[in-house]
């Protein structure tokens, strides 16, 4: 009783939070610093040197780095693939928590699936997948990745889903069917309006999986119809490093997700956790 | 009991079941298999494959294509750049039994991961509960501290690649002005590399610890600890002998996703040093890719990526089991059981 904890002031705490805190930003706002030093030196070794802000990097980016037709790609493929898991995955997660008991068989089969699904090395996808894909000729095609996103996002999506409508009471469709109504209109109009949030909050946390993805995108996509973390990886090859443009993009790449975190940061550890930790 | 195979389960489902039916008015802890049908069997049953069914077959598909072509890849000796397809059954098996580097790749990924998870997992649970324990704009700090971990791995590899730059980076900066050794080239001295890219990975990774456990400790009970308190329990006690056991649920599954996550890891690696100086970070993510892609060696990569999947997903699947059974979700703890 005597001993005192190290951790007992609030201004103890609070120091050791905001050291920490600051670990995880200087590399932040020091990428952002570069991004907006002229193009010249912007990789500079004194990183406090004072300087005259310009957008001539995000220019370059956008004019001749490829950056618009990268953003443009991730966006369409990203934002269609979620689209389709979604639509997808609602149904399979209705299934198995409104339709069949959630403690039954085939719905634990079907969440074992998708837990073997996540489990599975992606590196051991890679090279099967890039041959599937080469022998209808889709290397090198939006396609590809478009099919491949949304079987990545799948997994996350049904278990996701589940337990929002977990949380729904099954009474609530019981008495729905005994009105007469058929699974898919339980579906759409008692279950859907209910987890709606939760729906959205899902599509968010599919987004924020696939937009960063680089492994599968190196290899299937190239040139005019690359995703925004090829484009990035791109700067390190013609002509040296560009440091400047090539952290231009990753503030562009890195702003709209960070938002989004930040709009679904309370359903953030949920969703991080595939549904375990609420 | 149930079979394991992935692939296996939902053919089960999908594929026709007898529809045994149970009287309406069960309690709900009915037996396994027989619990889901109450009213109406056969239509209930018929739309419930229509709705799932063709997710399900999609994901089927898919599976059997990965398996498919991973199976020709393994038994022919296949180069991305020679238009042959040499039929060589095992012997690429074999061929990884004497490869040297291989063995070293394993050796580099277990240190990575055994490395960087303990610190990840020790430095965001310490984090965590002086967030909890209340400091003066939390709410502000942990907004902050999520940034890192929406960044794309390949960004995060790119900054820290400047950042451990011997000349203009931010490490040798900060070194200068307290007089330090400097002008290390941090990526390029084997002694150096393997702690650099932990480090990034504990940057980016431990926010995600916190999160997770933030969560958790505010769904704790109360009572426990208003009972500590009345009993005289110290912080350092209550929290050594209340607090940490009861995250252990929480804290099982962040370990546990961490792991796959690390396991996984490849994008920030290869952008810092693509597996190099030597071999010093090649973890085995970071091998498997350059036999494919870079030396073309496809078939090669399958196979050791085939065994090193088998090995992970095996590896994982009990401690998957135990974990998800820690979260009180019995269904799947019962399904895998």
């Amino acid at each position: 009783m005597n001993r005192r904890p190290v951790v007992n002031g609030k201004s103890a705490r609070t120091f050791v939070v905001y050291l920490y805190a600051a670990w995880c930003i200087v590399p932040l706002v020091w990428l952002v610093s570069i991004s907006l030093r002229p193009p010249v030196n912007a990789f500079t070794s004194n990183p406090l040197s004072a300087f005259r802000p310009t957008l001539a990097n995000y220019a370059n980016a956008f004019d001749t780095g490829g950056v618009t037709g990268g953003l443009e790609t991730s966006a369409l493929v990203v934002g269609i693939t979620t689209l389709v898991a979604l639509a997808f995955a609602t149904p399979i997660a209705y299934v198995i928590t409104q339709v069949w008991r959630p403690s039954s068989a085939s719905s634990g089969r079907v969440m074992l699936y998708f837990l073997g699904a996540i489990i599975t090395p992606p590196i051991g996808l890679l090279f099967p997948l890039y041959n599937a894909f080469d022998i209808v000729h889709l290397v090198g095609s939006v396609w590809s990745v478009l099919i491949l996103y949304t079987f990545f996002s799948l997994p996350l999506a049904v278990l996701l889903l589940r337990t929002y409508m977990l949380a729904v009471p099954r009474e609530l469709a019981e008495a729905a069917r005994v009105d007469g109504a058929g699974e898919w209109r339980v579906l759409g109009t008692c279950i859907l309006p209910i987890v709606r949030g939760g729906v959205i909050a899902t599509g968010v946390l599919c987004v924020l999986q696939q937009w960063n993805e680089y492994m599968f995108a190196s290899v299937l996509l190239s040139g005019q119809h690359a995703t925004l973390p090829i484009v990035i990886a791109s700067f390190l090859n013609f002509e040296g490093t560009q440091w400047g443009p090539l952290s231009a993009a990753g503030v562009i790449g890195a702003f709209p997700m960070v938002v989004f975190a930040l709009l679904v940061q309370r359903q953030l550890a949920r969703g991080l956790t595939f549904g375990a930790v609420k | 009991m149930q079979q394991n195979s992935v692939h296996g389960t939902v053919e089960r489902v999908t594929g026709s079941k007898p529809g045994v039916g149970q009287p309406t008015g069960q309690p709900k802890t009915g037996r396994r298999g027989r619990a889901w049908l109450r009213s109406s069997p056969s239509q209930r049953r018929g739309s419930a494959f229509a709705m799932a069914g063709p997710g399900l077959l999609l994901c089927l598909a898919m599976s059997v294509i990965v398996v498919t072509n991973a199976v020709w890849l393994i038994v022919h000796h296949e180069n991305l750049l020679s238009p042959q397809h040499q039929f060589v059954g095992a012997s690429e098996l074999r061929q990884l039994l004497n490869d040297h580097t291989l063995r070293g790749s394993l050796v580099v990924t277990v240190v990575y991961v055994a490395t960087a998870l303990p610190i990840e997992v020790a430095l965001g649970v310490g984090i965590s509960l002086l967030l909890h324990y209340g400091v003066r704009g939390g709410r502000v700090v942990r907004s902050l501290i999520i940034v890192p971990m929406v960044l794309a791995p390949l960004i995060v590899g790119l900054i820290w690649r400047m950042i451990y730059d011997p000349s203009a980076g931010l490490l040798d900066y900060f070194l200068r002005e307290v007089s330090l050794p400097s002008g290390t080239a941090w990526l390029a001295n084997p002694h150096t590399a393997l702690w650099g890219i932990i480090l990034a990975d504990v940057w980016q990774w431990t926010p995600f610890i916190i999160i997770i456990t933030v969560a958790a400790l505010e769904s704790l009970p109360v009572d426990p600890f208003e009972a500590a308190q009345i009993d005289g329990a110290g912080t350092f006690q209550t929290v050594r002998h209340l607090t940490l056991p009861l995250l252990q649920p929480a804290l099982a599954i962040a370990v546990f996703l961490r792991l796959i996550g690390l396991v996984n890891s490849f994008a920030s690696i290869w952008a810092m040093t693509m597996g190099g100086p030597g071999t010093t970070t090649m973890t085995f993510n970071v091998y498997a890719y350059q036999q494919g892609f870079v030396l073309f060696f496809i078939g090669y990569a399958t196979t050791m990526c085939f065994l090193y999947g088998l090995l992970v997903t095996f590896g994982i699947m009990p401690l998957a089991r135990r974990v998800l059974g820690f979260a009180g979700d019995d269904n799947l703890a019962k399904a895998a059981a």
